[in-house]
């Protein structure tokens, strides 16, 4: 119960200053993670160079003091996300505080002016009054309000039919100091359960328990923190220009508490800075993380199907009967396992790129968008788009997922480290974009429709870059799309609204109806490029679906952009026999080849030193 | 922040790539791996003497936060209304005493980390097996709940190990 007396005393301040130190905790801790990932760890990081020679720490033991490292810099991961969920409830709490002793001392207020006496437990005695009845003046009184509806009207009937007309008011006065007093404690019931769930661990381990339990955590304080911070509020949807408005609008305060409250909905927002976006996408892909595994973890085994019978087992069971048992599990528990466990896959994969950061030269890590569900989001940078001189954004194509992942972040990788040895390249960012549903196999990759419905995702994300871009000039931008990732840069492109300064695409069965040439592009003249390795089958299979035509036409007459009449510059793969020669349709990232290099040279703007196959 | 961060890649970077563009072309600048096929003692020893000032100096970034933290305390003391006539204010004294502790856990384990990684770039342990069974080795434990007398749990090194 929330007395009157302790919500007069209390001060909703010193909620918010609490607040305020587990703020500073949380940032401190966060920065604490990135200096462990991106300096500390990262500097001691084997690096490989000419002759087997290895730069930075190697063996056994350097794998043991990182493994520590790694350890301690997930507990400030923890601390930081936890501590943002700590702040975000006393700020909630010093809210709803603040409007009930609001309330209360309005009521108060209207009390002593009027010459009441509010007493210790919020009833209000007022003097006599009124118009004289039988001689006498009406008698003053105490006014109560009642916790019971009923009571309460008759208590409300009775006060107002009273001739001394004090008795209405001082009933008004009670009723509102008891609805102040029941404010307070309601908000003080629904946020201290919250509050206490958010104990700080006593040990150097965090699970995935932990990280479940977070998230559940996490799940709790949004119930009670909309009245707060609505969720309502952010952006859905929006262009990123509104966005990055919506942003730059709020105060300190709230972006923390934003951040910390719906991290899934603040890391998915185009326009908003790159350092914004990791840390909410770090820690949903934390909890998620933590989620998935206790309910992989909680799933019954699978039974092992040995078709010979074990020593020992009982002869009455026959193999029949192990298969059977393994169908059952197959029907109840088959589809949940295959999607926690693809999904578990590609987290596993973003969470080794960012231990990674260092090694062999990579740089920081930034998660710009994470989504565990469906097909699944991942979008991974290397270096920070935002402060970059050149930004690579790659989109891959059929058959691309979260749980696949892991090939897809690997080539930005190795274009990174290409694009950042040329000389004068400056800062370099490489960005893997698995941000739409892309077909998921061949004869699906027939149809339009996923590049048409991922072709605003892409649009949103190319502003979003350049809408977060702290300076003027900004950064130099290459959208590169392999396969049908090529298509759906074409559609992006047909709807005017891709920003890019220049477009590779590498194996393109099309892209789209539209471009039968390269200058029917919006990109700028001379800025298209494409790659058609031998032996890659894909630009002459798809150009049915997805080439350009004058009119409808045969299908060898279909435009797709790796032919010359296309009139895009056609980017060496390398001559047969030669060093760094690559063919097929998945190679174009190889390591050292003439195709990753070439590629390089366009994403720092490097144009002279491309070598393509019409010289 | 990030300025930092990017200046302490490039410099990893730009000591790594030894200014060479086409790998075809150039000749390697002088780098510590020139020397053969394993990096020299001294440079390991740099790498482990870095390694051990920048756990230290995550002190200096978390303190300040902890000061902070501990400011957060006023007005919400065991004697104070707030934290007697208020669940979410008694929470509050309980939850901040948890964070206190686990921050001071994570102190003690970056000192213990530090010491180690300055050791592992000396002479003092025997050999590259040592060093890792150093790291291995945990020495920083949670504070032990201690029972009414002061003594820890029944249990807890109660029994010598035979």
């Amino acid at each position: 119960m929330v007395t009157l007396s302790t919500l007069r005393a209390v001060n909703p301040d010193d909620f918010e200053q609490a607040a305020d130190g587990y703020h500073a905790v949380s940032s401190a801790a966060g920065a604490a993670k990135d200096r462990l990932a991106n300096e500390i760890i990262a500097r001691s990081m084997p690096v490989h160079g000419r002759d087997d020679a290895v730069a930075g720490l190697v063996g056994q033991a350097a794998d043991a003091a990182r493994k520590r490292l790694q350890r301690l810099a997930d507990n400030y991961h923890y601390t930081q996300v936890e501590c943002g969920l700590v702040r975000a409830v006393l700020n909630g709490f010093a809210a709803d505080l603040h409007a009930a002793k609001q309330k209360l001392d309005a009521a108060l207020d209207d009390a002593t002016a009027s010459g009441f006496t509010v007493t210790s437990d919020g009833s209000v005695t007022f003097p006599s009054a009124g118009e004289r009845v039988d001689g006498r003046t009406p008698e003053g009184g105490t006014a109560v309000s009642y916790g019971d509806p009923a009571a309460n009207g008759l208590a409300d009937q009775a006060a107002h039919l009273d001739p001394n007309p004090h008795h209405a008011r001082a009933k008004d006065c009670a009723d509102r100091i008891a609805e102040a007093l029941r404010e307070a404690e309601e908000a003080d019931e629904t946020w201290a359960p919250k509050l206490r769930a958010l104990k700080a661990q006593n040990d150097l381990t965090v699970s995935h328990a932990d990280w479940a339990d977070v998230h559940s955590d996490q799940e709790a304080v949004q119930q009670g923190a909309d009245r707060y911070l609505a969720q309502g509020d952010i952006p859905d949807g929006r262009p990123p220009r509104e966005n990055a408005a919506w942003w730059n609008d709020l105060t300190d305060e709230q972006r923390a508490d934003y951040t910390a409250l719906y991290p899934s909905s603040i890391g998915a927002l185009d326009g908003i800075p790159s350092d914004v976006r990791d840390e909410a996408n770090r820690a949903v892909l934390a909890q998620t993380r933590g989620h998935y595994e206790t309910q992989l973890a909680a799933l019954p085994a699978k039974p092992a199907f040995d078709p010979y019978n074990q020593p020992g087992l009982s002869e009455d069971v026959t193999w029949r009967d192990r298969q059977a048992r393994v169908l059952d599990w197959e029907e109840k528990y088959g589809a949940e396992h295959d999607r926690l466990t693809k999904a578990l896959t590609g987290m596993e994969a973003i969470d080794r790129r960012i231990d990674n950061t260092g090694r062999n030269g990579l740089p920081e890590a930034y998660v710009l968008g994470f989504d565990a569900e469906g097909n699944g989001r991942a979008i991974i940078a290397n270096g920070n788009p935002d402060t970059a001189d050149h930004t690579a954004v790659f989109v891959p194509g059929t058959g691309s997922n979260l749980a696949k992942a892991e090939n897809d972040i690997e080539r930005m990788g190795l274009l990174w480290r290409a694009s950042s040895a040329n000389p004068g390249a400056g800062d370099v960012a490489t960005i893997t974009w698995i941000g739409y549903d892309a077909p998921q196999e061949i004869p699906l990759a027939a149809s339009a429709s996923y590049a048409d419905k991922g072709a605003e995702s892409l649009s949103s994300f190319m502003e979003g870059l350049e809408a977060s871009q702290p300076r003027e000039g900004g950064s130099h931008y290459t959208t590169i799309g392999h396969s049908y990732g090529s298509t759906l840069i074409g559609y992006s492109d047909a709807r005017g609204d891709l920003r890019t300064d220049d477009v590779i695409v590498a194996g393109s069965p099309g892209l789209g109806p539209w471009a039968t040439h390269a200058s029917d592009m919006h990109v700028p003249d001379g800025h298209v490029w494409s790659a058609e390795a031998d032996e890659d089958y894909v630009p002459d299979g798809g150009r049915f679906f997805h080439g350009a035509a004058d009119q409808p036409t045969l299908d060898r007459e279909r435009i797709v952009p790796s032919d010359k009449e296309f009139g895009a510059h056609r980017i060496s793969t390398g001559d047969p026999g030669a060093p760094g020669y690559v063919t097929g349709h998945s190679d174009y990232w190889r390591e050292e080849s003439v195709s990753l290099r070439n590629q390089a040279k366009i994403v720092t703007g490097d144009y002279d030193q491309v070598t393509t196959v019409d010289d | 922040m990030v300025d930092a961060r990017v200046s302490g890649i490039r410099a990893l970077i730009d000591e790594n790539a030894g200014g060479n563009t086409d790998a075809a072309t150039a000749t390697p600048a002088a780098s510590p791996w020139d020397e053969g096929g394993r990096s020299d003692l001294n440079s390991d020893t740099r790498l482990w003497n870095t390694a051990s000032s920048g756990v230290d100096s995550l002190r200096d970034t978390l303190k300040p936060a902890v000061t902070k933290l501990d400011d957060g305390r006023r007005g919400l003391g065991p004697g104070d209304t707030a934290v007697t006539g208020l669940l979410t204010g008694a929470a509050q004294t309980d939850v901040h005493d948890t964070w206190a502790r686990y921050l001071d856990l994570l102190a003690r384990e970056s000192a213990e980390l530090s010491d180690k990684l300055t050791k592992a770039g000396s002479d003092h342990y025997a050999n590259e097996e040592a060093v890792a069974a150093a790291f291995r080795q945990q020495l920083t434990k949670p504070e032990e709940p201690t029972s009414v007398l002061g003594l820890p749990p029944f249990g807890v090194h109660a029994f010598p190990s035979w």
